[in-house]
């Protein structure tokens, strides 16, 4: 096929025990948006990380990468070399953003794109900085470079990671290649990310575009490719679809009309307050009370550097904060997780990466943490116990492989963050916070955690979903708060709970907020 | 969903045997080689080499050094160093010639050895201190600490040994045999057991490897990271006063040299043994590493007898070793880093590559 900007022939990985990827043959044309999607594990990343080099794959593959900006000129790739893409004009951002967390954004960029240098050969880090202030700010950004990127809220490092990848991006960037970029973005950024994609589409840049949020395939792509399994199933014009036959064609059958469920009828009237905050203020959150009652499901939402990043951690005790958090009237002290986590409470928190798993550790290991009292009996970890309780767990949340020894960072981004919740929910937590608690997370297994969220709330705890996928919170919650500035700006209820609304308010309050 | 969850399973003998990595058994693998080379082919060394007593000489001399390695091992679990280790127990070791010396503890050389634990205990608490409150990188820390201990020692010693303070009695504690081997062999091999138990039986051992796996992650999950660095730290200090007071026992003497020149060949030892049976710091493997280093070194000072040989062959395994390991543990070493993964604990630390390389892409 020469109408091809790259083309992938005959692809296979087997990982121990597994196949990954099953002789894939993909297509991407130029200057169209090719979604790429599939369930959780179903190979998106490894199909994305062979080609970035970080991986071989099985003898027999080949890909080729047409260069447009080159008269047409045909490269092959060599597949598992590190360079070979890079060269050949393909960027990416991974699901994880690979990014040097200590360093700045200046840094970060720098390193993908070679320092600039001044008259002596040493690096000047001033019109670095004015560099990367310049990038982000295209994007839509207003981070100080210099800050260290472990600091920056997940959807500003997000923001550099796509920044990076664009750097010199109308000179050799043939294919921009984006996994999961919108996991954790709020809806008004993720309108900024589809300004850039189709600005770069516009000058002839083909984009392949992995996402779990089916709306926004829709709404970008041109084309989809879906894989099941590791099998490629079929690649169709978005045109010629709609959201149910794209959900048969990923999960292999029709999903029930989950979405239509109504929970949200008076929930709250006459419960008993699980969780009562008063005054709660942190580095970006201002004078905030909450007060949760037992079942009832509360969502916070907002844009980014609104405070809704940090309610969570604010609440569970893991940031500092001032103001007084209660739990059934007990008050419970700030900066000491585990006494937050003895007072009943519970999160699961957004940097999966950075603070959620253990990657070293067993699937095992990662989720038995918050409680061991059931395996220690009379002076020894039972490990056979505590491997036939996580083998429930893992068949209760559907994650695949169904390896309670294998290492956590070894599973499909997806299934580590079942892992996550399934770790908190085995607890029977009083007051469960979860913050972004299906980013990276298929439609099916979304599914199956918005039903255990609920579950948890039926059994009478006080739930906080902190979200940027207005949808879930419309889906989960009784009660929804749109933050701005550290402040909760408005409370929506019952009826008044729609995507529209929330959208709508976030971006109101967001104008209010830059006006 | 359920249709398809098997889907991507290959058949269940063919995984276990690729499971299966060399890499993990090159102790072993490589101990066996030695015992066929030095002890069955190489005539200079067969006649000695298998001999009873060689073995036993060979053990024995191990034994401080295990003591340390054990030592090392609880913190690094948590993802500490503590290199203050071998000054420690070259401090223990004197701390106790100078109790009998002065004979003003009660309750003879078992009430020395308990104040001398007690003091290395100090030290430890200090450590901790330094590195949980302070906040200052374990690395330096213990460095630091190290360096004071070893000033104390000689400023109270004069750089003089100290011989022939310890009774007849608690030097046989070190010097009879039981078993075939040296008593000395069997403290290492109970104290083993002991570390081992705690690190893979116990909440405790569990929430020591959760603090290295990730220290955020398991604050989060409520575990109290400081206090498991710090506990760690101190039982680290125990384990260098167990092994300077088995060093007494067995040298009837001690002297502010034999401390420090030790701290390698444990952290080497510590290093090989995480690649071993299980990726990651283990007591097992690491015992299997001692031995192995133990009988390797052997072989080669009877073949070339020159203090030279044992560094240089505990460098050269110590590296041949992480290296194979990593090889066959399928990490990929050159500009491949896995851009979802982050560094983890000191076991991928050990057998990937630890310089800061950059991913060009990701
Ligand atoms: N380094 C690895 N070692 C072993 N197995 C792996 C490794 N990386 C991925 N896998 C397995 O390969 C399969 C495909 O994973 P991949 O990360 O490509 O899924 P994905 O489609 O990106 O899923 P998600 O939407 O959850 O990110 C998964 O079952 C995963 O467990
Ligand atoms: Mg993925």
């Amino acid at each position: 096929m020469s109408g091809s900007v790259l083309e992938i022939r005959g692809l296979s990985k087997t990982f121990p025990g597994q196949h990954a990827l099953i002789n894939v043959d993909f297509d991407v044309a130029p200057g169209e948006v090719h979604a790429l999607v599939g369930q959780n594990g179903s190979g998106k990343s490894t199909l994305i990380k062979i080609l970035a080099g970080y991986h071989d794959p099985a003898p027999g593959a080949s890909a080729s990468v047409t260069r447009q900006r080159r008269g047409g000129e045909l490269t092959h790739l060599r597949l598992g070399d590190a360079r070979a893409a890079e060269e050949a004009g393909v960027r990416f951002v991974h699901q994880d953003l690979g990014l040097v967390e200590t360093l700045g954004a200046h840094e970060n960029l720098a390193l993908g794109a070679g320092f600039l240098t001044n008259r002596m050969g040493t690096i000047s880090w001033r019109q670095e900085i004015k560099r990367a202030r310049a990038a982000l700010a295209d994007l839509g950004y207003h981070i100080d470079p210099r800050k260290p990127v472990k600091e920056l809220s997940a959807a500003e490092r997000t923001g550099i990671a796509i920044a990076r990848a664009l750097q010199n991006w109308d000179r050799d960037v043939e294919l921009l290649v984006l996994d999961e970029p919108t996991a954790s973005l709020p809806g008004p950024e993720v309108e900024r990310l589809f300004d850039v994609i189709r600005t770069v589409k516009e000058r002839g840049v083909a984009v392949v575009y992995v996402s779990h949020h089916l709306d926004e395939v829709f709404h970008i792509a041109d084309r989809v490719t879906v894989l099941r399994d590791g099998r490629k199933i079929d690649t169709v014009p978005t045109s010629t679809l709609d959201h149910d036959k794209l959900v048969e064609l990923i999960v292999g059958r029709a999903l029930y009309a989950e979405f239509a469920t109504d929970l949200s009828e008076g929930r709250a009237g006459g419960r008993k307050v699980v969780l009562a905050a008063r005054g709660l203020s942190s580095s970006s959150l201002l004078h905030l009370d909450l007060d949760v009652t037992e079942g009832e499901i509360i969502g916070v939402a907002g844009i980014t550097g609104s405070g809704r990043e940090e309610v969570a951690r604010v609440l569970f005790g893991a940031l500092p904060r001032t103001g007084v958090v209660q739990i059934g009237g007990v008050h419970v002290v700030g900066d000491r997780p585990d006494l937050s986590v003895r007072a009943g409470l519970a999160m699961v928190p957004a940097d999966r990466k950075q603070v959620g798993i253990m990657p070293e550790m067993a699937v095992r290991e990662n989720m038995t943490l918050t409680d061991l009292q059931p395996y220690w009996i009379q002076g020894l970890l039972r490990v056979r116990k505590e491997r036939s309780e996580v083998s429930t767990w893992l068949d209760t949340l559907d994650v695949r492989p169904r390896q309670t020894e294998r290492l956590i960072k070894t599973l499909s981004g997806g299934n580590q963050q079942k892992v996550l919740i399934a770790k908190w929910l085995r607890v029977k937590p009083k007051v469960l916070v979860l913050d972004e608690p299906t980013q990276g997370v298929d439609v099916g297994a979304k599914a199956d955690i918005h039903r255990l969220v609920d579950h948890a709330a039926e059994a009478g705890a006080a739930v906080i979903v902190c979200s940027t996928d207005t949808e879930e919170l419309v889906r989960l919650c009784h009660r929804v708060v749109v933050m701005q500035r550290g402040v909760a700006r408005a409370v929506l209820t019952g009826d008044e709970i729609t995507v529209d609304r929330i959208n709508q308010l976030q971006l109101q309050v967001a104008q209010e907020a830059t006006a | 969903m359920s249709t398809t969850a098997d889907a991507g399973a290959v058949d269940p003998p063919v995984n276990r045997l690729r499971n299966v990595s060399l890499g993990r058994y090159s102790a072993l693998i490589l101990l066996a080689l030695f015992f066929v080379y030095f002890g069955l082919i190489d005539s200079t060394t067969k006649d000695v080499f298998t001999d009873g007593s060689n073995i036993k000489v060979t053990l024995a001399a191990r034994v401080t050094i295990g003591f340390l390695t054990l030592g090392l091992l609880v913190p690094l679990a948590a993802g500490i160093f503590d290199l203050s280790i071998g000054a420690m127990m070259g401090f223990a070791s004197m701390v106790l010639a100078w109790i009998e010396q002065e004979n003003r503890v009660p309750g003879g050389v078992f009430g020395a050895s308990v104040v001398t634990i007690l003091i290395c205990m100090v030290f430890g608490w200090v450590n901790g201190f330094l590195v949980v409150k302070l906040n200052i990188n374990s690395f330096i820390a213990t460095l630091g600490m190290s360096q004071v201990i070893t000033a104390a020692m000689l400023w109270r010693s004069d750089n003089q040994r100290i011989a022939d303070v310890f009774s007849d009695e608690f030097q046989d504690l070190g010097r009879k045999e039981f078993l075939t081997q040296s008593l000395s062999v069997w403290y290492l091999l109970g104290a083993a057991i002991v570390i081992w138990y705690m690190l893979e039986y116990t909440p405790f051992g569990r929430k020591l490897f959760a603090t290295g796996g990730n220290p955020d992650a398991a604050r989060l999950a409520g575990v109290r990271t400081g206090r498991y660095i710090w506990t760690a730290l101190i039982i680290s200090s125990v384990m260098a006063a167990l092994g300077g007071i088995v060093f007494d026992m067995r040298q009837g003497a001690a002297s502010p040299q034999t401390g420090p020149p030790l701290l390698f060949p444990a952290f080497a030892a510590v290093f090989f043994g995480a690649t071993q049976i299980r990726n990651r710091p283990n007591v097992w493997g690491t015992m299997i590493a001692i031995v192995t280093l133990a009988f390797g070194a052997k072989g080669l000072q009877l073949k070339s007898p020159g203090v030279w040989v044992e560094p240089l062959f505990n460098g050269l395994a110590l590296a041949i070793a992480v290296a194979f390991a990593s090889y066959q543990g399928g990490l990929r070493l050159r500009r491949k880093r896995d851009p979802e993964v982050p560094s983890g604990n000191l076991a991928a630390t050990v057998s990937s590559r630890t310089d800061l390389d950059v991913d060009p892409s990701g």
